[in-house]
């Protein structure tokens, strides 16, 4: 799986983008279209994205003077509740955020439009976006979504804290181990500041480390669980160790308030967390003592998962027209630079993360780009994965507050999760 | 003698306690809404708890209508509330008298029928029910929100047993002078029921005004939003900002504490005559 | 001449009647009535993501009852039932008795305790959330200065259900006890003179006048708390989110139903589930009605 994302260490990449910047801008300022018309309802779930959003419309509007794009924002918990519904009733928005665990349902429910033969009206080359993404989108031979952004996992740290223990930064090449050492060493007694937040996340906690450990998620063919793994189990032993040694607030704790809001209230010095974290820090009154590093290597070895967010369109759209301008710019140049200026998460289309990178120079965001490209494995998901990550959660969430082992957590869940695989 | 006043007096004192205990569970929470609203994000999560702000943030309050459309929501419930009340009123009355003061062959069996609805919980109605507003492309407007609630199995029951406990004198009076049916309850009857109607009226408004389950499914876009959607979804964000949504619960719960303030005598009358007629 | 007359008034009775009855049944029947059919319909149907249907006999059913959360769901409202319902009717009759008497400041504590019935379920379940927080709660912090260990009262699955009813008694105390106070000053003034007369105390007349003559208002109180604790869903979902450690030991049948149709695209089992607490509360109450006569004084 790695160098998923090789083109973008080429710098040939990065100059073929420019050009194709240049051409794509000239396009869009010269010739205003307002033959298409319509109003689009868009439905996104990260509120810390509607800026990038509000900045494209704008955009867009110079050259679609009679689109109207309607934002409808949702909380994470509702979004895909309201969006089954809505698609139930044949009221679901024009355009929509998409992600892996549910392209599938949504792809074979009849609610999504392929986008094969707009990719080939407007002449955008799916090459320019990465590889494994855009595989994430194609159900059944048809691409429903180009990727918008793509997102890894990195561990979000507080100067301050480190500085007042006068404990050392982290650096890339760290190890398991030493962030350990330094969690024991930043963590005081009177529960007011802990090393770290280890409570129980996929994306950004276990997943990664299952696969540094050399365990999987999920079988290849998709048809087993990898729970029952001796390698995933200890991929997920290493985070229950950080809760006994009491580095960490307690399960219960996190799940009440959760770490990235500890991490922001200055009571975690670590903080796991996706790139798309970098809109709440910039908006956080913590921000100057926030900085970023790789994931530490577990038993030598690196990972960290690899996802993106894809915009889809609704078949039955009464605006088919609009709504595929809207999709085609938001997989272009210009919105892709926004999104890397604003920060709001890394853009997919190629050589426009550097742009993000330097949106903040003073963060070593780079380490996203790094890892992305060493030593990214892809977001693990089935059919009906929203189904087992139900039982992921009820399972986990018990060795995580230490109620039950490991093992026998793990044997639970690989268990629940045959019976939804087999079901598929 | 003078033991038993003093035996008053200790028996006056322990009621006074427990009353004021009482007062101070009731209303510590809103007190703490109150002050958590004015701190700023990092203090309202600090460790130990700060008590009282450094420096009130008034701000907290502003930034409510600029996170969310706040000002919309508003309109939205108030008139969401308004014509579910109106239309409960109005419609409930009018089946209400029917069941209770005319004749008619299956009035007995319509009547207890329609009381059935009371057995089930309403949230189990909310797919079905989502589906109609849907063919009636109704989905992200204003009536989807009070679409269903306009009609009341338990208005009806309530107003029913109202009319009941009326004379029906007057209406013999009314139908010698010729008015129909329907004049004698809007001319007559109705005004007479006022006491029911104020009381369905304060129990609708409270189930309008408070009801979180179904405008959280039926309306996605937040233009169309009330205010109790529009909190959930404050709550549900990502990075939760407890000041700001205790700014935005203090101002969601502020109307009907101003209404009651000022009519407080209707209100508690309304809400103790249910307990009588029912 | 009379028979005639008579005849016409029946008429009109019967056209004005129907066409009084009309609109609501009309609005009930479409928003109420088919829904519950629906409902009833889909519980015999596997009704997948999308509304996609198949046939499912009596599966849905026979899976409810080899469901263990199903059950375990069953008995946290049961429970709930059980903690909350004499909670609130015990503290409603109890602040009702004290008002009821010649005390200073009536009306105020009145309206005081009556604030809680017309707030917002959902903007109180944020403060109290808040207010439980194990870490930045203010409820800890002062329990900790008496020495009392941090408690986890939203996200340990011993005591969430206990949070959740303690927020449900105080939401509902207020009201009840406004309708319960009405109820005891419906009492005739009378009964309370002659028994002074005979030298009952303040305790007494309660335990022997105003008990047995409120019944028919205890009744009313019960039945009307006892059906909403059964359906009891806001507090639970503002409070205890969906990925919670405490959301098997807390959550209501309600809650379930509702996951199950939303969240798990299962709305054929949510329906089986839906009927299923139907006649749960049908039984209850018929229960109730009969039970009634053994106890309620409707004599006064």
């Amino acid at each position: 799986m790695k160098g998923i994302r090789k083109w973008m260490a080429a710098g040939l990449a990065v100059v073929m983008a420019g050009v194709m910047l240049t051409g794509a801008s000239a396009v869009f300022a010269d010739e205003a279209n307002t033959d298409v018309s319509g109003e689009v309802r868009y439905a996104y779930w990260d509120n810390n994205q509607t800026p990038y959003i509000e900045k494209c419309i704008e955009e867009f509007n110079k050259v679609y003077p009679n689109v109207t794009i309607t934002l409808e924002p949702n909380t994470w918990d509702e979004y895909w509740t309201k969006l089954e519904a809505a698609a139930t009733g044949g009221s679901i928005a024009d355009v929509f955020w998409m992600n892996g665990p549910n392209i599938t349902k949504y792809a074979n429910g009849g609610i999504l439009m392929p986008i094969d033969d707009m990719i080939e009206e407007q002449g955008i080359d799916t090459a320019n976006y990465p590889a494994g993404l855009v595989a994430l989108y194609n159900i059944g031979g048809a691409q429903y979504a180009l990727p918008k952004d793509f997102d890894t996992i990195g561990v979000w740290y507080n100067k301050a804290i480190f500085d007042e223990a006068g404990v050392e930064y982290p650096t890339d090449d760290w190890t398991w181990e030493d962030m350990a050492e330094k969690a024991a060493a930043l963590t005081k007694d009177d529960g007011s500041v802990y090393g770290i937040g280890a409570g129980f996340d996929t994306q950004a906690g276990i997943y990664n480390t299952i696969f540094a450990a050399g365990g999987c998620v999920i079988s290849e063919d998709k048809k087993s669980s990898g729970y029952d793994l001796p390698e995933t189990m200890a991929g997920i032993q290493c985070w229950i160790d950080l809760q006994e040694a009491g580095v960490s607030p307690s399960e219960a704790s996190l799940e009440e308030t959760t770490s990235d809001t500890q991490f922001l209230s200055g009571r975690l010095a670590m903080y796991w967390g996706g790139s798309w974290f970098l809109g709440a820090v910039k908006t956080s009154d913590l921000m100057e003592n926030i900085d970023v590093v790789e994931l530490p290597s577990l038993n030598g070895k690196k990972a960290t998962v690899i996802h993106g967010l894809g915009n889809c369109i609704y078949v039955d759209t009464k605006v088919p027209d609009a709504a595929k301008a809207w999709v085609s710019f938001l997989a272009g140049e210009t919105a892709n630079l926004i999104s890397a200026e604003t920060g709001a998460a890394i853009p997919a289309l190629a050589g426009t993360a550097e742009a993000w990178v330097e949106s903040t120079p003073e963060m070593n965001l780079k380490s996203f780009i790094t890892s992305s490209e060493e030593y990214s494995y892809p977001y693990p998901a089935s059919a009906n994965t929203a189904e087992w990550n139900t039982y992921e959660a009820d399972c986990l969430k018990k060795a995580f507050s230490l109620d039950v082992s490991v093992e026998d957590a793990c044997t639970e869940l690989a268990g629940k999760m045959n019976e939804v695989l087999a079901a598929e | 003698m003078n033991n038993k006043v003093k035996k008053k007096n200790t028996g006056h004192i322990i009621v006074y306690i427990v009353l004021l205990s009482g007062v101070l569970i009731t209303l510590l929470p809103f007190l703490w809404m109150l002050l958590t609203s004015l701190k700023t994000q990092s203090e309202s999560i600090r460790v130990p708890p700060v008590i009282f702000p450094a420096k009130p943030v008034f701000s907290n309050y502003l930034d409510v209508f600029r996170d969310v459309p706040f000002g919309r929501m508003y309109i939205n419930t108030v008139i969401s509330s308004i014509v579910t009340v109106a239309a409960q009123l109005l419609l409930c009355s009018m089946a209400a008298y029917a069941f209770a003061k005319l004749k008619f062959p299956g009035r007995e069996v319509i009547f207890v029928t329609l009381l059935a609805v009371l057995m089930v919980p309403s949230s189990f109605f909310i797919l079905p029910q989502y589906l109609i507003v849907q063919k009636l492309k109704l989905l992200n407007t204003i009536p989807a929100l009070f679409l269903p609630n306009l009609f009341s199995a338990f208005g009806t029951f309530l107003l029913r047993q109202f009319f009941m406990s009326l004379p029906s004198d007057l209406e013999d009076a009314a139908a010698l002078d010729g008015c129909n049916p329907f004049t004698t309850y809007w001319r007559i009857m109705l005004p007479l029921a006022k006491p029911g109607l104020v009381s369905l009226g304060i129990l609708t408004l409270r189930f309008a005004w408070n009801d979180l389950m179904w405008p959280l499914i039926v309306n996605t876009s937040q233009e169309k939003m009330t205010l109790t959607a529009g909190l959930a979804y404050m709550q549900g964000q990502y990075h939760t900002n407890y000041p700001e949504m205790m700014a935005g619960a203090m101002m969601a719960i502020l109307p009907l504490l101003i209404l009651f303030a000022v009519f407080q005598k209707q209100f508690i009358e309304g809400i103790a005559l249910t307990g009588i007629k029912g | 001449m009379k028979r005639k007359r008579i005849s016409r008034r029946q008429r009109s009775h019967i056209l004005y009647g129907y066409l009084m009855i009309a609109p609501l049944t009309a609005g009930l029947g479409i928003f109420y009535f088919y829904p519950f059919f629906k409902v009833f319909y889909d519980s015999f149907h596997v009704v997948g993501a999308f509304n996609k249907r198949s046939w499912a006999g009596l599966s849905n059913y026979a899976a409810m009852f080899r469901d263990p959360v199903m059950w375990s769901t069953l008995w946290n409202t049961v429970r709930y039932v059980i903690v909350i319902v004499p909670a609130t009717l015990a503290l409603s009759i109890l602040v009702a008795a004290m008002l009821n008497t010649e005390i200073k400041g009536r009306s105020v504590f009145r309206v005081i305790y009556f604030i809680p019935a017309i707030t917002m379920s959902t903007a109180i379940s944020m403060i109290w959330r808040w207010i439980f927080n194990s870490d930045f709660g203010i409820l800890n912090y002062v329990l900790s200065k008496f020495g009392i260990p941090t408690v986890q009262w939203l996200s340990d699955p011993r005591t969430a259900w206990i949070t959740i009813s303690i927020v449900a008694v105080w939401m509902n105390v207020g009201y009840e006890m406004i309708i319960l106070l009405a109820g005891m000053q419906g009492i005739s003034r009378t009964y309370y003179e002659s028994a002074s007369l005979d030298g009952a105390g303040k305790l007494q007349q309660f335990r022997l006048i105003t008990l047995p003559l409120l019944t028919p208002t205890i009744f009313f109180v019960l039945i009307t708390t006892l059906i909403s604790t059964f359906q009891i869903f806001d507090v639970i979902y503002m409070m205890i989110n969906s990925k919670s450690l405490a959301k098997e030991a807390s959550q209501s049948i309600v809650l379930y139903f509702y996951r199950n149709a939303f969240e798990y695209s299962k709305k054929g089992y949510a329906s089986a589930i839906a009927i299923f607490l139907f006649l749960i509360i049908m039984i209850i109450t018929a229960f109730q009605m009969k039970m009634q006569n053994k106890w309620v004084n409707y004599d006064q």
